[in-house]
């Protein structure tokens, strides 16, 4: 009754989410100027744009991240499923169920593999030891880890490479079933073996789960993404199709950007 | 991974030998229709000829939406190189056989320039390696067709001379003439285009083109 | 639904208000040790004058009634001053050779065992050095004095010397390992030698550091109680030579405490503010001029998550700006003895002018290689030096942890061990069982007080309250200020408060209750390095399922830094075992078995005292010594079964990583 609940509240439509005038705040300074976009349901979208340029503070709005930050505002809404993230009585355990996020540095939590991935239906109560392994076992296999790890789920989660460790913290991601997942420079830290197992992980989930991937690697962006936002000084200067971005785009901006003609 | 490089590069390849193989058959029925004239089977081919022209599109696209999303490296930037640039002389091919066949259309009767119908069956031959020596990566059989262009060119000579000849005897034969001229400059072409091709596949494989160096 | 919500929502708040409740308490129990040290010293000030009081030479307990009374506390400030600067001269010299020869010259296999030995050493209960001294510099020393007494300036500073090398040697080593490594392959890369990189650019660059560390070695030199005692000599007087006795503050108090009562009561109390005073006033000045650099201490700390600078070091940071001063003119006679050797073996190799134009940092440049070469012969004699250093410090340890073994181990045997151990303590036998319960009680005690309420804070601290905000600052401020306070003092407060004001008297629960207080801010130190060292990504991992605060906390930060937590209990115990000065005063001295925790009893550190002073039992005296070392031993080798092997693997996951 109480999973139906959570899942009912934000059931994304061919949305996933709409952003509209949305400006962000760190005390007097302005971190995002008005940014509208929509972002497709079952696409993947990259966020692309120099350092500093808002596009992982606009990703940590998606699932209210920010809230942890000290003096930060928001104007503007987020809507998922028509309802406005940052409106009243609006559950941040249910919205961030919903919204999953990876980190830039694998951040799997310093226990088994199995309690990292139960870690977060253990949060929403599930209890019951079939239920929990059945969760583990989906989750290894949608991020097509299961064939690694499902013989040391016992073994401490450090002590999988740093790409292992990067797809498991997927997988607890995915623990939760989140309807979008919310990527910040997930490959950053990782290698380029272990970064393309991740991108043929992203294709492989798109169908089921909405991506919203920030990367500081153009060619990731050119090689995985649907639709990429461009961003510069907090403001969203282009958002079309990938390959309209990175084959002619609209603005002198973006293309100077692309083209390492930047500044 | 739908958009992977694999995928996509599997496709254009296999895309790439559907039109070459198409472009044989062409060139096949164009030799044939010399021999014997068809008014359907001319239409046929220049209606194909369309199909080519649509393909080349697909896969240009195809191969720059490759370079642009996938960065290839090494052999598969080769490969699409090659095809990228190949599909060109492919196309050409395709079109000089539309072009036979139309001008076969304004024939009655079977062309009997026995140079004209070997130049035929050399550039069916040749073209038939090239794109062969391409997709199968055979660098040996590419270097073997691009010798036999000499032998095309002995032939789009001789062939010249003989029809010149033809006029001089008979100056009535002049209009069939200039149309026999332009079928043996097109073989002569198709030749040369074949040639290109084999400069590609060798490109593929080994990574030098002999017109770089 | 909503309920659910908002109980969740109430779950948080109530929390929340808890934690913030344990690190007022910080704040509460300075804000009480002032107030109820000034109360309880008014009358002494009233009586005397402020000005009398401070600067009048005569202290004089109405033993003919409350007439010819006088306090006059002169005597025993300069007594202070003389034994801490004598300290700092020995145990700050040699601290800091130490340390230098541990990081940068130690071969690799004796590394871990010199860093133990420190560490032993500085956890050696005071009133073994001061028997030690008692028994063996005060000898000697009398010997060679041309007075024929052995006590005095000299014995107080070799004691005290030794009791802080340990406090300035880990401190200083902290601070030489936290110099970047790219400096020393700069100055490699320049072409200084080995020995030339460290003393003219890895040292110089860990200045702030040393003084930091020289500082805390001051801190623990003024508050140090029961060894000075027993090497002082205790008179009342301004010592005009190495050889004559004089006596300090804590030792006036903890001296006449027993017995005061009225004016003279009073008067301690007063002496114990004044001492509290002078550290307050310390910390503030630190705050002062300190603020800037620990602000951005702080940002550091935060931006990479392990920062390393350990507890320790932070409670030095606190008293840094304040002991600056002292402490640069420390460091000034150290150049000034290391410049003398450097003379010295210039003439040897004569070189006079190269080698000092090198020390100088004058001139180096263009002069060619024969001046390197020089100079670099300068640095190795320092580099010797330090070597030397280290060496004395060893066989210091040696020869005290020698002969107290050797020493327990001839009065077990002359004693009986089981007898003496666990016999029935009675009128004529002596016996260590009191001292076991009593200390198991006292451990108890606090660490039940102290243990929640100084997680807790640490959790507020850490978690909760927003970095660099005022509520933040104060408390930290009085943290640190109560770590900083010497241990006489607790005792003080702990005999106004809970024995006095409470009607707790002399007890095992009036003892546990101060030192809960005492060692309050090693705990809450400890438990907020090791929360800081849990990756701040761990939690954003934890929110990011949609965990609560709460939920993150106690399921991922609590676990993660529970070897900290640990970690934590055992230096408390450490404290706890090793303390005396507070509980003679709080916890009484009696040999006899305790009947419950509201009657007195006797910690193994009191108990050794009360042997030792009283000269009739020199055999349960060593006897008793022996068992304090053999904890010490023992706490030692926990706490390095627990932190070394996390560091490791740490290590290894970065590797693998």
């Amino acid at each position: 009754m109480k999973e139906k609940r959570i899942t009912d509240k934000f059931e994304v439509t061919d949305v996933a989410v709409s952003m509209k005038n949305v400006n962000l705040y760190y005390g007097a300074f302005q971190a995002l100027k008005n940014i509208n976009m929509d972002v497709a349901k079952g696409e993947i979208t990259a966020f692309i744009g120099p350092s500093g340029c808002g596009k992982s503070t606009l990703l940590k709005c998606i699932n209210r991240m920010n809230d942890l930050v000290e003096g930060c505002r928001i104007e503007g809404t987020f809507e998922i499923g028509g309802r406005n993230i940052y409106g009243a009585g609006v559950d941040l355990q249910t919205l961030r169920r919903n919204v999953g996020m990876v980190f830039q540095k694998p951040n799997p939590f310093p226990v088994s593999v199995y309690d990292n991935i139960t870690y977060g239906p253990r949060l929403y109560g599930i209890r019951d030891k079939a239920t929990l392994s059945a969760i583990v076992e989906d989750s290894l296999k949608r991020a097509a880890m299961w064939d690694e790890l499902k013989d040391r789920l016992d073994k401490s989660a450090l002590a999988l490479s740093g790409g292992q460790q990067q797809r498991l913290c997927i997988a607890r991601a995915l623990s939760v079933q989140p309807q979008i997942l919310l990527m910040d420079e997930p490959t950053s830290a990782l290698d380029p073996i272990s970064t393309g197992k991740i991108e043929e992980l992203c294709a492989e989930l798109k169908e089921k789960v909405t991506i919203i991937i920030v990367t500081h690697n153009m060619q990731q962006a050119a090689r995985i993404s649907d639709k990429t936002g461009f961003f510069l000084l907090g403001e969203l200067i282009e958002y079309a199709s990938t390959e309209k971005i990175f084959s002619n785009p609209e603005k002198e901006q973006t293309e100077r950007y692309i083209t390492g003609r930047f500044g | 991974m739908e958009n992977g490089l694999e995928n996509r590069l599997n496709k254009l390849k296999s895309d790439f030998a559907k039109m070459c193989r198409t472009v044989e058959g062409m060139l096949a029925s164009a030799n044939a229709l010399l021999i014997k004239p068809d008014r359907a089977g001319a239409a046929d081919v220049v209606k194909k000829d369309k199909l080519v022209d649509e393909a080349e599109a697909d896969i240009e696209n195809g191969c720059m939406r490759l370079l642009l999303r996938n960065q290839p490296f090494a052999k598969d930037f080769r490969d699409v190189s090659c095809i990228l640039k190949a599909i060109t002389d492919v196309e050409r091919i395709g079109d000089q056989a539309a072009d036979i066949a139309g001008i076969s259309m304004s024939f009655d009767s079977s062309a009997e320039e026995k140079t004209l119908l070997k130049m035929g069956t050399l550039a069916l031959a040749m073209v038939r390696d090239s794109v062969n020596s391409l997709l199968n990566e055979d660098v040996e059989l590419a270097e073997k067709t691009q010798i036999l262009d000499d032998e095309m060119d002995e032939l789009f000579d001789l062939a010249c001379k003989e029809i010149v000849r033809k006029i001089q005897q008979n100056p009535a034969f002049a209009g069939t003439a200039a149309e026999l001229l332009m079928i043996a400059k097109y073989y002569e072409r198709i030749g040369d285009h074949a040639v290109n091709i084999c400069e590609w596949a060798e490109f593929g494989n080994t990574g030098i083109h002999c017109k770089h160096q | 639904m909503k309920q659910g919500f908002n109980l969740s929502k109430i779950k948080e708040g109530v929390a929340k208000a808890v934690f913030a409740l344990a690190a007022c308490f910080a704040v509460l129990s300075v804000a009480a040790i002032i107030g109820y040290l000034l109360y309880a010293g008014i009358p002494a000030f009233r009586e005397t004058g402020v000005g009398n009081f401070l600067f009048s030479t005569t202290w004089a307990p109405g033993y003919d009634g409350p007439a010819s009374e006088k306090f006059g506390i002169l005597p025993m400030i300069v007594g202070s001053t003389i034994a801490t600067g004598g300290a700092l001269l020995i145990g700050g010299t040699l601290g800091v050779a130490v340390a230098v020869f541990i990081v940068y010259f130690c071969p690799a296999k004796f590394k871990m065992p010199l860093v133990q030995t420190v560490s032993v050493l500085a956890g050696i209960p005071s009133v073994i050095y001061g028997y030690f001294g008692l028994k063996q510099i005060v000898p000697a020393l009398a010997a060679i004095s041309p007075n024929g007494n052995g006590t005095g300036v000299l014995a107080v500073s070799l004691v005290l010397g030794i009791m802080i090398l340990p406090t300035v040697a880990s401190l200083t080593k902290d601070a030489l390992e936290a110099v970047p490594a790219a400096y020393y392959e700069g100055a490699l890369a320049l072409g200084l030698t080995k020995e030339q990189s460290v003393f003219k650019v890895l040292v110089p660059s860990a200045k702030s550091g040393i003084s930091t560390a020289l500082g805390l070695g001051i801190g623990r030199a003024v508050g140090e109680t029961m060894a000075v005692i027993m090497v002082a000599g205790n008179t009342v007087q301004f010592p005009k030579g190495l050889f004559d006795g004089f006596m300090t503050l804590t030792g006036n108090i903890v001296m006449d405490m027993s017995y005061a009562s009225g004016v003279h009561r009073s008067a301690l109390v007063a002496t114990g503010f004044v001492l509290l005073l002078f550290i307050l006033v310390l910390n503030g000045i630190l705050y002062a001029v300190k603020g800037k650099g620990r602000k951005e201490r702080r940002k550091f700390r935060f931006s990479i998550k392990n920062a390393g600078d350990k507890g320790a070091s932070k409670v030095g940071n606190a008293l840094a700006g304040f002991y600056n001063r002292c402490a640069d003119g420390a460091a000034e006679i150290a150049q000034k003895v290391k410049m003398t050797a450097l003379k010295a073996t210039d003439k040897i190799s004569c070189a006079t002018n190269a080698a000092v134009t090198a020390v100088l940092g004058k001139g180096t440049d263009k002069e060619g290689k024969p001046i390197y070469k020089k100079a670099g012969g300068g640095y190795i004699v320092l580099k010797v030096l330090c070597a030397v250093g280290t060496l004395i410090m060893v066989a210091s340890v040696a020869y005290l942890i020698g002969f107290i073994v050797v020493k327990g181990t001839q009065a077990f045997i002359e004693t009986g061990f089981v007898n003496f151990m666990f016999g029935k303590g009675g009128a004529g036998k002596n016996s260590l069982a009191p001292a076991f319960v009593s200390t198991g009680a006292l451990i108890g005690i606090s660490l039940a007080i102290s243990l929640p309420i100084g997680v807790c804070a640490a959790i507020y601290l850490v978690e909760y309250a927003k970095s660099g905000s005022r509520i933040v600052k104060v408390i930290r401020l009085f943290t640190d200020t109560l770590s900083g306070i010497p241990s006489i003092v607790f005792g003080l407060f702990g005999v106004i408060v809970f024995n006095d004001a409470l009607g707790l008297g002399y007890s095992l629960l009036s003892g546990g209750l101060t030192l809960s207080v005492m060692i309050l801010p090693t705990v809450v130190r400890a438990v907020e390095e090791s929360l800081l060292n849990v990756p701040l990504s761990y939690r954003e991992a934890s929110y990011a399922l949609g965990a609560g605060k709460i939920h993150t906390i106690g399921k991922i930060v609590l676990p993660c830094a529970l070897k900290g937590i640990l970690t934590a209990t055992v230096l408390s115990v450490g404290r706890i075992v090793s303390e005396s000065a507070a509980l003679l005063l709080t916890a009484g001295s009696v040999k006899n078995m305790p009947r419950g925790i509201t009657s007195p009893g006797s910690s193994f550190a009191v108990m050794m005292y009360m042997y030792a002073s009283e000269g009739l039992y020199m055999n349960e005296a060593y006897a008793t010594a022996l068992v304090l070392i053999v904890i010490v031993i023992a706490i030692n080798a926990v706490i390095f079964a627990i932190g070394p092997k996390k560091e490791k693997k740490i290590e290894r996951k970065k590797n693998n990583g």
